[in-house]
């Protein structure tokens, strides 16, 4: 139960956090994206079976709270939790730095992966590719993307990790 | 077989599939009822955060322009002078404009009825696509409400109404279309939104005058949105790709990112 409460607590807050912080503070189109890196860092700290009916309802009330396509971020997140799992026994096996690298990689791949999926359900709601090639592709916007979604990963990793800590919750 | 299906991509592949029918078939009645439901919770910490955030983005935006503010005060002097001077001559234009709203039939602005909102959240992916707002369908909120600020500048209109909170579309977004026409000839067309970049004003026929400088106003054709709502100030006027019209590029004089409250046209005062 404690578990249940503190995991949608968090996920609410990184889904806030999106909706109604992100969007007005940076001025940039296309900002990092808090409800993915929170996906992506808790992917690792809990695994893959763990954490993947949590990836599922995350995914949800993001589109619900977002009016995004339902399932929309589902998509985006589930491959995410596949593709970590790949790697998960090398953050116990390698050093620090090599996590560090890894981290960095998760970020740069899930980032990339994540503008392609919205990028194709949006054009297909639209039913045009017009225009959102200026947004979705662009190098300086992609550039930015990036550098918020390194800050919002490791912030999100901390607190994740912290918070299993002091409320004792095992993966 | 058998260990296949329990092996991650087998999960991943079916859940996959599933959301992507999902996707596909977009259920929004099903998702209205949930996401009515769910904004009862989040509302209050959304207007609260949001309200932070805005805050935040102001002190910023102070504070990294602190050098240039004596050098704008110093002209908003000498402007300030100025405008006494054409204030006096304005009210007598001011009445003008009175008689000739009667004799055109328009509607006088303080005849609309308002409703206040607080913006609660924007489009995650800050494309300027979308807002929220925090009145619904228990404040009487309907799809095609226009959204304004100020004395009259559109902001979009409403799109989705869920119990508590509505989705406004802003203008900048590419399912926006509002019937326009510029204020110096009546030039008419429609403004589109272009994927949160800016709004062009589309469909003007090649005989109509239309330069940049311009004021690009509602027309009130069809009836959803009141004629004489300020949309933006035309930038720059280009053929359209099939040469068929003209278009123009307009500038809205408004962030939506750092409103706080906009006003719902509920209607007119009778």
């Amino acid at each position: 139960m404690k578990k249940k409460l503190v995991y949608i607590f968090i996920g609410l807050i990184a889904i806030l956090f999106q909706t109604s912080v992100i969007p007005v503070v940076t001025e940039t189109k296309m900002p990092g994206d808090s409800v993915i890196m929170a996906a992506l860092a808790w992917s690792i700290l809990d695994g893959f079976f763990a954490f993947f009916p949590w990836a599922i309802l995350l995914g949800l009330l993001y589109d619900i709270i977002s009016y995004s396509p339902i399932g929309m971020h589902v998509l985006v997140i589930l491959p995410v939790l596949y593709f970590v799992s790949f790697f998960s026994r090398r953050f116990t096996m390698e050093s620090k730095g090599v996590r560090i690298v890894l981290f960095i990689v998760f970020v740069v791949s899930v980032t990339i992966f994540s503008r392609i999926i919205l990028f194709l359900v949006n054009s297909w709601g639209n039913l045009s590719l017009n225009g959102f090639w200026k947004i979705f592709a662009s190098p300086a916007g992609i550039v930015w993307q990036l550098a918020h979604n390194f800050v919002l990963f490791f912030f999100w990793f901390f607190v994740i990790k912290k918070c299993k800590e002091f409320f004792k919750i095992e993966s | 077989m058998q260990r296949f299906t329990k092996t991650k991509l087998f999960v991943v592949l079916v859940a996959s599939a599933i959301f992507g029918l999902i996707v596909y078939f977009n259920p929004v009645s099903a998702s209205n009822s949930i996401r009515s439901g769910l904004s009862v919770f989040t509302l209050p910490f959304q207007k609260v955060f949001y309200s932070f955030s805005v805050n935040v983005q102001n002190t910023m935006d102070f504070l990294s322009s602190i050098g240039e503010i004596k050098k704008e005060n110093e002209q908003l002097i000498r402007e300030k002078q100025e405008l006494v001077a054409e204030n006096a001559s304005l009210k007598e234009v001011g009445n003008e404009n009175e008689l000739l709203r009667e004799q055109l039939n328009l509607l006088p602005r303080a005849r609309y009825d308002l409703v206040p909102a607080f913006i609660v959240s924007e489009d995650p992916g800050n494309s300027g696509n979308w807002i929220e707002i925090d009145r619904g369908s228990e404040d009487g909120m309907t799809e095609g409400m226009p959204v304004i600020v100020s004395k009259g500048i559109l902001v979009g209109k409403i799109k989705d109404v869920g119990l508590k909170s509505s989705k406004v579309i802003l203008l900048t977004n590419p399912t926006s279309a509002v019937n326009a026409m510029t204020l110096e000839n009546s030039s008419k067309g429609v403004a589109k939104g272009e994927y949160g970049l800016g709004i062009i004003f589309d469909m003007v026929l090649q005989t109509d005058s239309i330069q940049a400088g311009d004021n690009v106003v509602t027309s009130g054709i069809g009836g959803e949105i009141p004629r004489g709502l300020y949309v933006g100030k035309v930038q720059e006027v280009r053929p359209s790709d099939d040469h068929l019209f003209q278009q123009a590029i307009v500038i809205s004089p408004i962030q939506p990112s750092k409103l706080k409250i906009v006003f719902v046209v509920k209607g007119v005062k009778q």
